[in-house]
């Protein structure tokens, strides 16, 4: 409980114009340059604009993976927001000496394999089961989604999903591969034998587009 | 150029720079629309502040976005709000950035030697340590956002944990049993 307020022996003013407030996306607070740790513990603490400062720091990364992931705006989306709330809930047990963003990485990746094996059996309902084949972790090979019509991006949807989530690490996120295996779960011989096939397997498709 | 060129050779750790930074662009062109985008951080993070230590596990947004709908009123509150402070003229008490329940508090020090502010008030047992302040760069300026439930609110600084001091221009309250305090009223998202 409190003790005895002192009488109050410095007057506090306000600023003429109060800073923070320019900023479109979050007038509330300002955390440019802040170290991740340092917003994680202020959220913590239940500041809502350091929690804010963190989603949006990393809301655009999360939602890209999930796009070229799964293929889809609407799944990106929730994958995304999935990832951010389960990463909100369980921040108490983020440990600080670790990387938020492989932290938050190795949620985002959970989810965007749960969104493919959802997908999986939404489309096991209306297809035949001999028309696509079934992977060796039990995951069908990735219809071609709807995303952007170009070809790199049809070839890339039709990667296995371990390889395209590989491949997206690698190259999209720049991750080295100690990185991957803590967002994977893999180990760093098998992701790199996953990136090799990968890259060799995309080379392949795109080569008989050429000709 | 062969289009095969476009994709990374990989042998052990070597990448081939020129095809992965075409495979990273080709990557990065992927953008969500900025309406979602605002939408859905927004939702997060009132979903998340209001949300009580321990809660249950989330569920779908998507399916949340119909319980949440009544959110969309102080989203749009916040937004006409900050539109207002973008060319603020006459200063502010300290409370009154308030985004319905989410509620930013900041106080001036200026000319003076402080390391730490903390916010302290009936909301977390006046605790001097629950609830430090951010620092607003190298300004005299400290601020935190808090989530806060609808109803009356005392409210208290403490400098470098032992210096308790109020905001004179925010609303003091009535009775100062253990000192002087500021007082806000935090109206309901359908108020």
């Amino acid at each position: 409980m409190r003790g005895a307020l002192p009488a109050m022996t410095a007057r506090t003013e306000r600023p003429e114009s109060p800073p923070g407030v320019t900023k479109r996306a979050n007038p509330l607070f300002s955390s440019v340059g802040m170290p991740d740790a340092e917003l994680v513990v202020r959220a913590r603490a239940g500041d809502a604009g350091a929690l804010r400062d963190l989603v949006e720091r990393y809301y655009d990364a999360c939602w890209r993976y999930a796009y070229r992931m799964l293929g889809d705006r609407a799944d990106a989306e929730d994958a995304a927001q999935e990832t951010f709330l389960r990463a909100l809930a369980a921040l108490a047990t983020y440990e600080e000496r670790s990387q938020f963003r492989e932290w938050l990485f190795t949620i985002l990746v959970n989810q965007c394999r749960n969104a493919l094996v959802s997908r999986s059996r939404r489309e096991r309902r209306f297809v035949s089961s001999d028309e696509f084949p079934v992977q060796e972790h039990g995951l069908r090979a990735a219809e071609p989604p709807a995303m952007a019509d170009d070809e790199l991006a049809q070839a890339v949807a039709r990667l296995e999903p371990e390889q395209r989530e590989a491949l997206l690490l690698r190259f999209g996120e720049g991750m080295d591969y100690a990185q991957m295996s803590l967002a994977t779960g893999a180990s760093q011989s098998a992701l790199k034998m996953r990136v090799k096939r990968g890259c060799d397997r995309l080379r392949g498709m795109l080569a008989r587009i050429d000709r | 150029m062969r289009r095969d060129t476009h994709v990374p050779q990989e042998s052990g750790d070597d990448v081939v720079t020129g095809d992965a930074m075409m495979l990273r662009q080709w990557y990065l062109d992927a953008h969500p629309l900025p309406a979602a985008r605002e939408s859905a951080i927004d939702r997060l993070v009132l979903t998340r502040a209001m949300a009580k230590p321990g809660a249950a596990s989330p569920t779908r947004l998507r399916t949340l976005w119909a319980a949440t709908a009544s959110l969309a009123a102080c989203i749009l509150a916040a937004v006409a709000l900050s539109s207002r402070m973008s060319s603020p003229p006459a200063p502010l008490p300290s409370a009154a950035l308030s985004y319905a329940r989410l509620v930013a508090f900041e106080v001036h020090l200026p000319s003076r030697s402080v390391h730490h502010v903390a916010l302290a008030g009936d909301f977390n047992g006046w605790d001097p340590h629950a609830m430090p302040m951010h620092r607003e760069g190298a300004s005299d300026v400290w601020k935190i956002a808090i989530a806060l439930p609808p109803g009356r609110h005392v409210y208290s600084f403490v400098v470098d944990g032992t210096e308790w001091v109020i905001d004179p221009l925010a609303p003091r309250a009535e009775r100062d049993d253990l000192g002087p305090a500021n007082v806000i009223a935090v109206s309901g998202a359908g108020d």
